[in-house]
């Protein structure tokens, strides 16, 4: 039945009840997972080129525009809603589910509101209401770090809002209109709403947002931060700049230099936010080159990566929410104790590294193959290097340091059940759009002429990660594999919470020393001023004095004197 | 805590399962050497690419982030110190 529902109102609507129901868990957890539910029902019915609009100041606001493109990330946001939902309905009182759940489904609410707006001012709205929303899932941990990484995740997604709202207001000045289309880099407005997208698609440089606050979520909130955020912002390039030249090397940055930095961080969850860049990269080369198989690619890959990234951040959600750890240094031989969850995140594992039958194996080979098309020969070995990349830290390393390794001595059990069945939703997704690939094909924005199972794509993508493997067994045979050292490595976020602090400190103690040696030269003249002015005026100044009437005769006189002189001269 | 075990490769399956996936490897690579694969980059045309890049990829990878780490790592409350 054809619905005209806009869908975020069923996540606000829906979000508005579940502080009411804080006291009837059984009523709340169902009310949670009817959300989603209603809402995929709701978008199944929009009908492809829909639009609801009105005006308002002279300018038409589109709070909704259904088009493949957009449809396809509004089913996309309502199965991680869902999956997500249900891994975090054992919340408990301790761990605030009021709090997470009404801001998670707020946040869910706000992404399909930005992928479903049609011009600038709404999604502007549902931009900032993204940050908004999902702060609370990083302060709901309630620790000293989380509470300061939320804080500067706030603060960068907020000057992200305010670019992209600054590049809106240019836009319409100078076209007349807010609608939200291709953009392209021409002019102040393209490339003011670039940066905007580019903040949140954690371009290169402005990337660490995302290394430093999603490793402080809950357990249950960093994977609902790990479905919306940056898939929003890669919707966003997808509609505004696809075929944008600058965006293949954005991606192939992207792509390459977070894997270094996964390799040798210990915090897992922080291991995935790398992975995570990494893998947008990917989509980001993908837009860049803007042909129908390579935007499909991209978009089929962001889907996919919903699924594989979120099933391995729901692994170390419960790893960390059976054992309260999430270093590497730390764990270690948890299959013994929790083998399903050992199991599920090994199918995350083999599907971010695109093994065949597994759903990256589908989608990233599109981008892959596009770069080749296009004859993009530099990058094409770049990004096969990053695919190499991908097996070592997300393939191997996850898994493998914290379910076999050493074993640290923890022993623990399996997490509640919802985890695991949302684990199981989240895998089975990835088994079944692997091997069965027209399932998401159908709903790409372009029509599909690409088949992914060929002969040589399979031997190949074998051999690739077959001796990629090998190389890390051998280097952890011949123990020069980098050992899980407790420790930070510095990234980019260092410019702005050590060296801007420092540069804050030292220019405001010159500023001080300055100030402070002004206002005591200007304080001591006025003192001189004053003391020289008691001295004449004061009590017993010159200036004061009774002079006598003949002293002051004969001053006169003195003065009359002179004067006559001067006029005989 | 009392099965704790270092960190080493030491039960008879695990090795089991490394002999099995080095003759895995051995197998994809002569594969390589007598089939024909489509060709659309220059160095796809070359033998064993494939399992090339994937090996010396990763050698590199992994050498290149054990320098990165000298530079970059610090203490653990680098942060917090503040």
């Amino acid at each position: 039945m054809p619905s005209s529902i806009p869908p975020f109102l069923i996540f606000f609507a829906g979000a508005l009840v579940v502080p009411f129901l804080r006291e009837m868990p059984r009523l709340r957890m169902a009310w949670l997972v009817l959300i989603p539910v209603l809402g995929a029902l709701n978008v199944w019915g929009l009908q492809e080129g829909y639009e609801l609009s009105y005006q308002l100041l002279g300018y038409t606001l589109t709070p909704v525009r259904a088009d493949r493109l957009s449809l396809l990330f509004g089913y996309l946001f309502h199965l991680g809603a869902f999956i997500s939902i249900v891994y975090s309905l054992h919340l408990k009182k301790g761990d605030r589910p009021t709090l997470q759940h009404t801001s998670a489904v707020v946040y869910a609410g706000s992404a399909l509101g930005a992928v479903f707006a049609g011009d600038f001012i709404t999604l502007f709205v549902f931009w900032e209401l993204l940050a908004i929303s999902s702060v609370f899932l990083i302060w709901a941990r309630r620790s000293q770090r989380s509470v300061a990484a939320g804080m500067r995740y706030l603060i960068v997604h907020v000057v992200s809002g305010v670019t992209l709202l600054a590049g809106a207001m240019v836009h319409a000045h100078q076209t007349g209109s807010l609608e939200f289309g291709a953009m392209g880099l021409e002019g102040l407005a393209g490339w003011l709403v670039f940066l905007a997208f580019g903040v949140k698609a954690a371009f290169p440089l402005v990337h660490s947002w995302l290394i430093d606050a999603y490793p402080e979520g809950t357990p249950t909130g960093t994977v609902f931060l790990s479905a919306f955020t940056t898939k929003v912002a890669i919707y966003a390039l997808a509609r505004g700049y696809a075929g944008t030249e600058i965006l293949i090397y954005i991606g192939a940055v992207m792509a390459c230099f977070p894997i270094f930095y996964a390799v040798i961080e210990n915090d897992l969850r922080r291991t995935l936010g790398y992975s995570m860049i990494n893998q947008i990269g990917f989509m980001v080369c993908g837009i860049g080159i803007g042909t129908t198989l390579a935007v499909n690619g991209a978009v089929s890959h962001a889907f996919n990566d919903v699924l594989f990234k979120g099933l391995l951040f729901m692994a170390m959600g419960a790893v960390m929410h059976m054992t309260g750890k999430t270093k590497a240094s730390d764990l270690g031989g948890l299959y013994k104790t929790m083998p399903w969850t050992a199991t599920l995140c090994i199918v995350g594992a083999l599907s971010i590294s695109a093994v065949p039958l597994f759903n990256a194996f589908v989608s990233k080979s599109m981008i892959m193959s596009a770069l080749l098309e296009e004859h993009h020969y530099w990058i094409w070995p770049v990004m096969l290097f990053a695919s190499a990349g991908v097996v070592e830290h997300a393939g191997i390393k996850i898994p493998y340091f914290a379910f076999f390794a050493h074993d640290s001595g923890i022993r623990t059990r399996e997490p509640p059940s919802n985890m695991l069945i949302a684990m199981g939703i989240g895998a089975l997704a990835c088994l079944a759009i692997g091997i069965w690939p027209n399932l998401l094909y159908g709903m790409l924005p372009y029509a599909v002429d690409y088949e992914p199972y060929t002969y040589t794509h399979v031997l190949t993508q074998i051999q690739l990660l077959c001796f990629a493997i090998g190389a890390v067994a051998a280097f952890h045979l011949w123990k020069i594999y980098p050992a899980e050292i407790p420790s930070v490595n510095l990234d980019a976020d260092w410019v702005y919470r050590r060296a801007a602090v420092k540069v804050t400190r030292v220019t405001g103690s010159v500023v001080g020393a300055a100030d402070r040696a002004f206002r005591t030269a200007v304080l001591n003249t006025v003192r001189r001023v004053l003391r020289g002015a008691f001295r004449a005026h004061g009590p017993h100044g010159v200036l004061a004095r009774t002079w006598p009437a003949g002293s002051m005769v004969l001053w006169v006189s003195i003065l009359l004197t002179a004067f006559l002189c001067f006029q005989f001269l | 805590m009392s099965d704790h075990k270092p960190n080493s490769v030491p039960q008879p399956w695990h090795r089991r399962i490394l002999v099995g996936f080095f003759a895995l490897c051995a197998i994809v690579l002569v594969w390589d050497l007598f089939v024909q694969r489509d060709i659309h980059h220059p160095l796809e045309d070359l033998p064993v690419m494939y399992p090339f890049f994937g090996f010396f990829g990763i050698a590199l990878l992994i050498t290149l982030a054990k320098g990165l780490r000298r530079l970059t790592m610090r203490s653990e409350d680098y942060y917090d110190a503040e």
